[in-house]
């Protein structure tokens, strides 16, 4: 079959792009382990607290080691539940240091909600029956917003808090 | 009905591919910028 040089150019480069972007794939996939923030781990919406990270009291941040904590978020229409503080007021800001290795972990008892710390690489989708979560290090100083960034009724702008690396 | 006889390539010469070949080349360029600033933004943040 006759081509053109300049089809034999393109078409190499086409291919070799397509194996170059399959190998970075499964390099990030297979070796690096990412997987999407919701995969396949499950739980019942109805009873969300049967589950250890989502009972009322181990909402919010807790410090598991020196520089790692984890934030529990319950994503509800049209809340994020981060627990409540000493005077049983709703948390709506919480504090990190920075460089701390944070590992989110939420889900949903309704609809799906998008959970995004604006700035951060901290976004996910919020599934009921599922847990998401995505681990990331906090390490620029700033005040960030937790966002719901995926529409879920009427009371959608209502769903936020804050985070505070410092 | 086209008349095949008449097209270039029957008489040996080859398709002018010159402005389709850059095209083709700014097409996969813009392709791989975009993933590298993808990229790179999600390196930093």
């Amino acid at each position: 079959m006759h081509m053109h040089k300049y089809e034999k150019i393109w078409l190499t480069t086409g291919i070799a792009a397509l194996i170059l972007f399959l190998i970075i794939l499964g390099f990030g996939a297979f070796y690096l382990g990412t997987h999407p923030q919701s995969h396949g781990v499950i739980i019942d919406p109805e009873n969300i607290e049967a589950e250890e990270a989502f009972k009322q009291e181990n909402l919010g941040l807790t410090q598991v080691e020196e520089d790692k904590y984890i934030v529990n978020v319950v994503a509800s229409a049209f809340n994020y539940d981060l627990g409540v503080d000493d005077e049983g007021k709703p948390v709506k800001h919480i504090r990190i240091p920075a460089g701390s290795t944070v590992l989110f972990q939420a889900t949903s008892p309704d609809v799906v909600h998008g959970l995004n710390v604006a700035g951060t690489n901290v976004n996910f989708m919020v599934e009921p029956g599922y847990i998401s979560n995505m681990e990331v290090v906090l390490d620029k100083p700033g005040e960030y917003t937790l966002v719901c960034n995926e529409y879920c009724g009427i009371g959608h702008h209502q769903m936020y808090a804050t985070v505070e690396v410092y | 009905m086209t008349n095949y006889k008449e097209t270039n390539h029957s008489k040996g010469e080859e398709p002018e591919l010159r402005g389709t070949f850059t095209s083709v080349m700014i097409l996969g360029a813009c392709i791989v910028v975009s993933w590298f600033a993808a990229f790179i933004l999600f390196i930093t943040r």
